[in-house]
């Protein structure tokens, strides 16, 4: 019976879907011009480009240019393209109709990792905006712990200025140390090495039961790939497939297909929906 | 209205074949009439309620992504997954580098890694360690001279293949240096016996560290935080790795729509799902990224070597 169920279920997401015969249709920032199937004379990573995805989606796939993101984002929200680079800005107003799905990792670095603020348990300060002129510590000089918190802080409104000090520890024990004896306010740390601390080494153990965690939240992309918000799973889950080993199997076409992005790309990334927003985590 | 369509306006009892037009499943939907279920291979959960669940979000979440019914296939040992994998009853499984370089060897390219995880800080790998009980007066590898050393299986990557090619390089013949060799046919059961006297030392995965910083992840870490041993029982005395991390390999046999549908929900649920991707044992900010067969390279050698290592000793 569940066999049943699911494979009704898999028929109704296909049904549910674009036509597998419609062209799929990728927007390309520059230039203006009716949508088309690269020709010849298109450059080399452009037509390996469509020529790799329309061989793993088994649909024709056109390139639609676009003068700029805000005018691709349009395009988007009214069904005129399936897949579009967008900016912060550009998703604004389009919000509502469409979802980022990818982003973009250059080489050697790290993943969007989330960070987390993290105050004593009791604390007055319940949110990020409690710690404006507060005493910040981070957890340690690695990129991740780093460069990487700062950035996502700044984006979410605490850039220079906003904390009355802000000290690097040693390491993100030695942070956390910081914090419980009152010479921090706060502590940040990445994700990762916020569970390492706070996990515990037995089922008793609740190490961190003296904090709270009150902010957390992603680095928001500066540019992603959306599709429509209406895209079943299913036809995200394929179309990410496709895009996060296009480097490994396409590098051609990766490295046409990101070139707005950086010119040192790593690999396509997937995201979240709120990749383009100042969303935070629960 | 293209074929796809049609599905929307029949019954659900009707099906793919209703539509009497060979597109009727569409391009996207015909590998899914072709594999009708997905079959993955993974290792045994029993000892493991972490481990349970999360093969379960893994089931679950490749039915919801594909609509297909996904069965498990547990295996109590090392070898199950891998031949399940080199025999084509599986279309996919969880599996270790060393195990994959099993199947690699076996089948070459009719299987091949898709995803492995990545952590916070960008590293893809974990470590083989020596383990020996805290109270035992063992504090370097010169100290297990002539002792009982436990693996945890011929076809464990950090708990045999990848540490016995480290001790080689250092100059400890694996085959000779210790007075006794067993398996204990799995990272607890190593951690067990090492507990319960069956060894002097065990050589176990661990991880979430590295050897400067310590450890907070690995098969000794596991049992105490469910109360099965302490961690202060115990003390690590060597060290080898980074070792690629386990992958999600997939039969290449199989639809390419298939596994660039595994890949995507896979690679996705980090993004789409933090909590369950945090409560099913993975670390907070890692995530999976895809590889190839080039990420196992160093592995797949190691596991040559061992074993025209072991085929120059026959008699």
């Amino acid at each position: 019976m569940k066999r049943i169920l699911l494979a009704a279920g898999a028929v109704l997401l296909i049904a549910a879907g674009p036509s597998p015969d419609a062209p799929f249709r990728v927007a390309v920032i520059g230039g203006e011009g009716a949508c088309a199937v690269p020709g010849a004379a298109a450059p080399a990573g452009e037509r390996a480009y469509a020529e790799h995805l329309q061989a793993r989606l088994g649909r024709e796939v056109r390139l639609c240019r676009y003068p700029d993101t805000a005018a691709a984002a349009r395009a988007l929200a009214a069904g005129e393209v399936d897949l579009a680079p967008l900016d912060p800005v550009a998703y604004a107003p389009v919000a509502d109709k469409v979802r980022p799905v990818m982003t973009v990792r250059e080489k050697g670095a790290l993943t969007r990792v989330p960070a987390i603020l993290a105050v004593k348990a009791g604390a007055p300060q319940r949110a990020l905006e409690d710690m404006r002129g507060s005493r910040l510590v981070f957890g340690g000089r690695m990129t991740a712990a780093l460069d990487l918190p700062k950035h996502t802080l700044a984006q979410h409104g605490a850039g220079d200025g906003f904390f009355a000090a802000e000290a690097v520890a040693a390491d993100e024990a030695t942070a956390l140390a910081d914090l419980r004896a009152g010479r921090a306010d706060g502590a940040v740390l990445h994700a990762g090495a916020w569970r390492r601390q706070c996990r515990g080494d037995s089922p008793a153990d609740q190490p961190c039961k003296d904090l709270a965690v009150i902010w957390m939240a992603r680095p928001r992309a500066d540019l992603a790939m959306a599709t429509r918000g209406d895209i079943t799973d299913p036809e995200r889950f394929r179309l990410v497939g496709v895009h996060v080993s296009m480097h490994l199997e396409a590098p051609e076409a990766f490295t046409w297909a990101t070139q707005g992005f950086t010119p040192a790309a790593e690999s396509f990334e997937p995201s979240e929906a709120g990749a383009l927003s100042l969303a935070q985590m629960q | 209205m293209g074929g796809g369509r049609c599905f929307a306006w029949v019954s659900l009892a009707l099906l793919a074949t209703a539509c009497g037009d060979d597109r009727g499943a569409g391009a996207s939907g015909d590998w899914q009439a072709q594999m009708r279920q997905i079959r993955m291979a993974v290792r045994g959960s029993e000892d493991d309620p972490q481990l349970a669940r999360r093969w379960d979000a893994y089931k679950r979440r490749l039915e919801a992504a594909t609509g297909l019914p996904v069965k498990l296939y547990e295996s109590s040992d090392y070898n199950g997954a891998i031949q399940a994998l080199s025999s084509g009853q599986v279309d996919m499984a969880n599996i270790a580098g060393g195990g994959y370089a099993n199947v690699d060897a076996q089948i070459g390219d009719k299987v091949a890694p898709i995803l492995t995880v990545r952590d916070a800080e960008g590293a893809v790998g974990y470590y083989s360690a020596v383990l020996v009980k805290a109270d035992s007066p063992y504090r370097t590898m010169r100290d297990l001279k002539g002792k009982a050393l436990g693996y945890v299986d011929f076809n464990s990557t950090s708990g045999y293949l990848f540490p016995r090619a480290k001790l080689r390089e250092q100059g400890f013949d694996p085959d000779t240096y210790f007075g006794k060799s067993t398996f204990a046919g799995g990272h607890t059961q190593a951690v067990m016996a090492l507990e319960n006297g069956q060894f002097d030392a065990t050589i176990i995965n661990v991880g979430g560290g590295t050897p400067e910083h310590g450890f907070t992840t690995g098969a000794h870490y596991t049992m105490a935080r469910r109360g099965v041993v302490n961690v202060d029982d115990f003390r690590i005395i060597w060290t080898a790795g980074p070792i690629p991390n386990s992958a999600i390999v997939t039969r290449t046999d199989r639809p390419q729509a298939f596994i660039d549908t595994v890949r995507g929900a896979m690679a996705a649920l980090p993004y789409d799902d933090p909590e369950m991707w945090t409560q099913i044992g993975q670390a907070d900010g890692s995530t999976y990224t895809a590889v190839d067969r080039s990420h196992y390279a160093d592995i797949i050698a190691l596991r040559d070597g061992d074993l025209a290592q072991r085929r120059g000793r026959r008699p």
